[in-house]
């Protein structure tokens, strides 16, 4: 019997199978599930392995963002705030971890009784790198470009709660403020507190800061947008020594394909904002991280601009019926992944802030009543839902939408770019009734008189025309609050808004900077910035 | 040489055969020729930054909100459209752009911080190009030799499953197929290795056998030894060589050639995926038909080896749909590398486009089309009058 020639084509299809068997036998197993965390329990993981010496000396560390934004100066718009803080520090840091603000550059912050008059005391030796001395000049110049008439400054409302701003001495600032703020530290942990050294050209300062024109451990060195920001190491920073050669910034729109960067090592350090799911992996992989509660919800159109007072957003019968028709449990699920915790009150179980909150149940049968009833007064039942076009947000939008269809709405979902997203809040003119922010707003600990200050009717965030008497009041109260009366006066913010429904509200979760285990002595601030100042890589 | 005479007659008049008189006749309309070119580019382009720039005002982006944020009130909004210029009409806006362009002058971004566009232009621009130009490049070189076997060999096996294969690049889309490409070479690479590694070793194996079996049956071992060996290079290559690939990020030349080859080598493959196929398909085609032609059947009948019928009897004048299309790729891609820019963070002219248009940035969308127009117009009147050297027959229709 004679051997048979082999077939070519069995002859591939052997290798291609031997092939792909062997690719899959060493093929990584599949992703599981991620764990769902406590919002507010474990803030904070890593970050406190002491400083930079010398010897530790060596390397590049790159910060992976969402996006990339308008300019370096922080008193010009949408700021780059992880590069900025490392070109020019800041007076005040909030500390995540211990839920507190502390001096950075300054060495104490103290208040009157009645929290209008603080005082800001420099630590001695801060120099710009120019080697000029950051002082009370320099504090008040830098702060007076938030305030000024015509600033561009992302602060400049809030800037401009300080009436009058008094050099004592060469290294004390006292600040008078036109009503009480016990939150006054958070502005100086902001944009406003990133002093800028007067000597220098204010021009400079949005794409090319010189040397000089920070008091931070890092210079920048260049920007090419689209590509990367990068800062490298001053040689001799009053400070200390720094660790770290260069610092690099890139964005990566698509929060899987940012994981993927971090996971590779490509990025020392991940920002984390939309897909909720993704950040939570990273913590479940062990990632050290600040984690920022974030509050998700959908937010109706009061009227502002050219919809003043036209949308379906404003009226309140509608807008509680949109809330009792959401099943928090469902939307989360489908939203998050289920790692969000699913509630309707202002902050997580959890939270500190927490003395009990009730949110609103969960009811779609009252909806529907409440629907009836405002079809019955002329209502056409109709609903123009806004999403940024982003996956998540699209998600959120269709999810709200299909349970709003349940009680007899008509809702029809438009999504749009940021810009234009950005400019029907700021304008109106977008012809929508409830506005799906993927992310939500924050039940900030590092400022919740700021939090309530976006539902103020002449507050600095107020985006959707939100008016009514008694959170005005409420908000002015949290101002002058202490710390230890935040919990009740928020029950009583609660009890308002679980009536008037200023936003629709279905779970907490939160932002979160996760950072590699090998990058120590990073310092986690304010919402989603890290201070590298001191920060070293473990070789 | 009674076939030599007839040669000379029948072959279009040479520089030197022409009389006195008509050299000059000939570079004038030469001259014609390539100004009436250039006059039908420069009004092409006029006309497509026209109709983009006001197309682009329907658009509902907006670089003041962009530049202000979330955070921005209505008064620093109207402030900031004011200093841009935005409150201006329309046509203005247009004018004003229009006279820039003509002075050299492309003007500044919107985006802020406000850069000179040239400058954002000119840094995006060898990313693109370099893009292009590799996967050019790459997909001729893979698509010639299989096209040319494919037809050698057409209805055979070879020619059926490089037909198969390509279908199916032709199918996937490009950031499907780079999403595979960074799932495989960036995440799994080891499992790369390894399955290049037990390629090679199972086709050595084979290879063998085959060998064997064809020296027992007294068949030439060859064919076998030639196809195994192939596969056992390439497996053996993949194990020993597959580079480290990075997921995101481009490295310029400046920064080492071999970083930048690895950090543009994924998006090129992903690019050439669909290049490849539509190639090979085409010259394959081409290359049939000409294979049938009777200057070919001659030139076989003469004992003429198997490589110079194909390469050099057939290949050059089947060559021409490919140009044309290799020209009409080279002008999608200057603008249509988007996605692969995105899936692996190029800073690229495609994504500075597709980000421009969102922010309503008209300076930088105006430019880059008009970079994108011209390149493409360019290449393709090249093209035009390279066909009139390449093939007589256009020579006689469009005299040069």
């Amino acid at each position: 019997m004679s051997a048979q020639p082999m077939s070519p084509r069995l002859l591939g299809a052997g290798l291609l199978t031997l092939a792909l068997l062997t690719a899959g036998c060493v093929s990584e197993s599949g992703a599981e599930k991620p764990e769902t965390g406590k919002i507010a329990g474990d803030l904070v993981r890593g970050g406190d392995e002491g400083e930079c010496t010398p010897d530790k000396a060596g390397g590049s560390v790159t910060i992976a963002e969402q996006n990339e934004y308008a300019t370096l100066d922080p008193a010009g718009g949408s700021f780059n705030f992880n590069p900025a803080q490392q070109i020019y520090s800041s007076l005040m840091r909030w500390n995540p971890g211990a839920s507190e603000h502390q001096p950075l550059l300054a060495e104490s912050l103290s208040a009157n009784d009645d929290h209008t008059v603080w005082t800001l005391k420099l630590r001695d030796g801060v120099k710009f790198g120019d080697g000029t001395a950051l002082d009370a000049d320099a504090v008040v110049a830098s702060i007076d470009r938030h305030r000024a008439e015509g600033s561009l400054s992302t602060w400049a409302q809030r800037a401009r709660s300080i009436t009058e701003m008094k050099t004592v001495d060469d290294r004390t600032v006292e600040f008078t403020l036109g009503a009480p703020w016990t939150e006054f530290p958070w502005l100086l942990g902001t944009g406003v507190g990133m002093i800028t050294n007067p000597k220098v050209d204010e021009k400079s300062l949005a794409a090319k800061p010189p040397a000089a024109a920070g008091a931070g451990a890092f210079v920048f060195d260049h920007w090419t947008p689209g590509n990367e920001l990068v800062v490298t190491k001053k040689s001799d920073w009053w400070n200390g020594p720094v660790c770290l050669d260069s610092i690099r910034v890139i964005a990566q729109v698509d929060s899987k394909a940012r994981k993927d960067t971090f996971d590779k090592g490509e990025a020392q350090v991940f920002l984390g904002t939309a897909d909720l799911d993704v950040s939570q992996k990273l913590i479940d992989e062990g990632a050290n991280h600040a984690k920022y509660p974030l509050r998700l919800g959908l937010t109706p159109n009061f009227g502002v601009g050219e919809d003043a007072k036209t949308t379906d957003g404003a009226n309140r019968t509608i807008r509680r019926a949109l809330q009792l028709a959401i099943d928090p449990e469902l939307m989360t699920d489908r939203v998050t992944g289920g790692v969000a915790e699913p509630v309707t009150t202002l902050v997580s179980s959890d939270s500190p802030l927490n003395d009990g909150l009730k949110g609103v149940p969960y009811d779609r049968a009252e909806a529907k009543k409440l629907v009836d009833q405002a079809k019955a007064d002329g209502w056409d039942g109709r609903l123009a839902v806004m999403a940024l076009n982003q996956p998540n947000n699209i998600a959120i939008g269709n999810q709200a939408i299909a349970q709003w269809e349940a009680i007899g709405i008509e809702a029809e979902l438009r999504t749009v770019e940021l810009s234009e997203f950005v400019k029907a809040s700021l304008m109106g003119g977008g012809g929508f009734d409830v506005l799906v922010s993927g992310g939500g707003n924050h039940p900030l600990p590092e400022c919740v008189s700021c939090d309530l200050d976006q539902y103020a009717t002449k507050g600095a965030g107020n985006r959707v025309g939100y008016s009514n008497p008694k959170i005005d009041d409420l908000a002015e109260r949290l101002n002058g609050a202490a710390p230890e009366q935040r919990p009740a006066l928020l029950k009583e913010v609660q009890a308002v808004w679980n009536e008037d429904i200023p936003r629709i509200l279905y779970g907490q979760q939160y932002y979160m900077v996760a950072w590699t285990p090998e990058l120590k002595g990073a310092k986690p601030g304010r919402l989603l910035t890290i201070d590298l100042s001191r920060a070293w890589l473990d070789k | 040489m009674a076939g030599q005479v007839t040669v000379a007659e029948t072959r279009p008049a040479g520089k030197s055969a022409l009389p006195a008189g008509r050299g000059r006749t000939r570079r004038a309309k030469t001259a014609r020729y390539v100004l009436s070119r250039v006059v039908r580019l420069l009004s092409i382009i006029a006309g497509v930054t026209f109709i983009s720039f006001f197309l682009l005002k329907l658009t509902p982006g907006d670089p003041v909100a962009t530049a202000l944020g979330p955070e921005a009130t209505p008064e620093q909004a109207a402030r900031l459209r004011a200093s841009l210029g935005l409150d201006r009409p329309v046509w203005e806006q247009y004018l004003d752009w229009l006279r820039g362009v003509v002075t050299g002058d492309f003007g500044s971004t919107l985006s802020q911080p406000s850069r000179p566009v040239s400058g954002e232009l000119a840094a995006r621009l060898p990313v693109t190009l370099q893009l292009i130009g590799l996967t050019v490049v790459l997909s001729l070189a893979i698509a010639i030799p299989l096209a040319v076997w494919s037809a050698h060999r057409a209805g055979r096996t070879f020619d059926r499953a490089v037909s198969s294969v390509l279908y199916g690049f032709v199918a996937m889309p490009g950031f499907v197929a780079a999403l595979l490409l960074v799932m495989l070479f960036v995440f799994h690479a080891d499992a790369v290795r390894t399955a290049g590694l037990a390629l090679a070793c199972a086709a050595l194996a084979l290879t063998l056998v085959a060998a064997f079996r064809a020296r027992r049956r007294e068949a030439s071992p060859l064919p076998a030894l030639i196809g195994g060996g192939a596969a056992v290079l390439v497996g053996g290559a993949v194990y020993a060589l597959l580079p480290e690939f990075p997921r995101q990020g481009f490295v310029p030349v400046s920064d080492g050639l071999g970083a930048n080859l690895t950090s543009v080598a994924l998006p090129v493959f992903a690019l050439t995926f669909v290049d490849i196929a539509v190639f090979t398909r085409l010259l394959r085609g081409d290359l049939i038909g000409e294979l049938a032609k009777p200057h070919v059947l001659a030139s076989r009948a003469k004992g003429m080896s198997t490589a110079h019928v194909l390469v050099r009897e057939s290949l050059r004048p089947s060559m021409f749909s490919l140009i044309t299309v290799v020209g009409l790729t080279i002008g999608q891609l200057i603008g249509g590398t988007i996605i692969v820019e995105h899936v692996f963070r190029l800073p690229g002219v495609g994504s500075l486009l597709v980000a421009s248009v969102r922010n309503g940035d008209y300076p930088v969308v105006q430019a880059a089309i008009f970079v994108i127009a011209a390149v493409y117009v360019t290449v393709n009147s090249l093209i035009d009058i390279a066909y009139t050297y390449l093939d007589p027959r256009v020579r006689q229709v469009n005299p040069v």
